[in-house]
């Protein structure tokens, strides 16, 4: 079990990421902030050891993408707010526009993006954590860029 | 777009300050709630309840009808049309596990005493069903989403799965397509529970979707078997049909409730297979 300090320390290590993550699906800075308490939760109750800092950090980020994709699967959550609360994490129009831009995307691409040029892994490991193929994660890739071209012109 | 421009603009996403105190507040006192549980206590309970059993005649202390406190309506729109169906709060015992997986809707059934559809199409396996019940901040539930991502391969071909039971990892699915068949069809099913209706002020509940938009062409049928109206669309989605597959771009969706609960198909298939889907459902 983890300390309280234990604890504290690997969510001040994590918390930015995750929230990111969040926030890429939900679109919504609320239902962002309740996913990041909801995989704190995990975290702190599963009791899970990690081999390592990067594994448990692939660990947070499947289980942050299953359950932004599990709540948006709730057919309740069908008529969300997007976008709600964007001028409060970013305040100049230009990073707001390209955040605008990036969430956009369909669930698929946008993932593999932001793992790719934010987290900066690499197509294979982007592979191994979402649990596709590294040819799918190429592809996703190529087509996100292709899409965000498009958008921008 | 230069590719810095991303990392950097999403540099600027963090968690304020409060945001940082409340999730750490809540998380380590709720966690601290969490005491081991006496056994000795629990032991003599147990004891004292079947001495009652083994003595007394108790009836069936409840069906699943019971256990139905009050209904809720939700409101759709076919074109210009409102469709309404009426929907239950049921009162159902949490004393198990928060998330967990299933292998197959009867043990739900079995848990709750309450029926729920169920389709003789449907692939169950182990660990196909995920149950993940909603909670508010304050930490009460007011729903429960059970989820079967391939609840029905039908024509798929090489169809090959891989279910967890890690209740946060999904199960993955590979297949190639089949001519009726474009992805697998996914099941979820929405029961509101009491506490919902309990803790309304705490939730929005024009947020949560009460009256709730539906796409355009959103259509209704009539299905005879169930003797229910259902919702069927065509949707452009990158939604859970379509997260496993590259090539989706258009799926079907169909909802209804049915005796209080909410039922959710969806999968790139035709509107008339999704309506075959409704007709073969059974309790």
């Amino acid at each position: 079990m983890l300390t309280n300090w234990e604890f504290e320390k690997k969510y001040f290590l994590h918390k930015d990421m995750v929230y990111r993550i969040a926030f890429t699906y939900m679109k919504n800075v609320q239902e962002a902030e309740d996913i990041l308490q909801e995989v704190f939760l995990k975290l702190y109750a599963g009791d899970k050891s990690f081999e390592s800092e990067e594994h448990e950090k692939r660990w947070l980020i499947r289980v942050t993408t299953n359950l932004c994709k599990d709540k948006l699967a709730v057919f309740w959550n069908k008529r969300r707010c997007e976008f709600e609360g964007l001028e409060q994490l970013a305040d100049k129009e230009a990073e707001r526009s390209v955040i605008q831009d990036i969430v956009s995307l369909p669930e698929k691409y946008r993932i593999a993006i932001y793992l790719h040029y934010v987290e900066g892994y690499q197509c294979k490991e982007i592979a191994e954590i979402l649990g596709k193929s590294e040819s799918a994660v190429k592809m996703r890739l190529k087509r996100g860029k292709e899409m965000l071209k498009n958008e921008r012109r | 777009m230069r590719e810095d421009r991303i990392k950097d603009a999403f540099e600027y996403i963090q968690t304020s300050e409060e945001t940082d105190e409340k999730v750490l507040s809540t998380v380590i006192n709720r966690q601290q709630k969490i005491k081991p549980r006496n056994w000795s206590k629990l032991a003599i309970a147990a004891a004292m309840a079947v001495a009652v059993l083994t003595v007394v005649q108790i009836p069936q202390v409840s069906s699943y009808a019971d256990s139905v406190m009050k209904t809720f309506t939700n409101k759709f729109y076919s074109g210009s049309s409102e469709v309404k169906q009426e929907g239950n709060y049921y009162d159902l015992d949490y004393t198990w596990e928060k998330e967990r997986k299933f292998d197959s809707l009867g043990e739900f059934e079995e848990v709750w005493n309450l029926p729920l559809l169920k389709s003789p199409l449907a692939t169950e396996e182990s660990n196909s069903w995920s149950f993940w019940p909603s909670q508010t901040n304050k930490g009460n539930f007011f729903g429960i989403t059970l989820t079967n991502r391939f609840y029905i391969t039908g024509d798929l071909q090489d169809v090959k799965t891989q279910t967890t039971i890690h209740p946060t990892q999904g199960n993955e699915i590979w297949y190639e397509k089949g001519e009726l068949y474009k992805t697998p069809v996914n099941c979820q099913i929405l029961i509101k529970t009491i506490c919902e209706e309990e803790i309304a002020p705490e939730v929005d509940m024009d947020y949560c979707g009460y009256i709730r938009p539906v796409p355009d062409n959103a259509k209704t049928y009539y299905v005879k078997s169930l003797d229910v109206e259902v919702l069927i669309s065509r949707e452009t989605s990158d939604g859970l049909a379509a997260w496993n597959d590259d090539n989706i771009s258009e799926i079907t969706a169909m909802w209804f409730t049915y005796e209080g609960v909410e039922y959710h198909y969806t999968g790139d298939v035709s509107v008339e297979t999704m309506l075959e889907i409704a007709e073969e459902l059974e309790l």
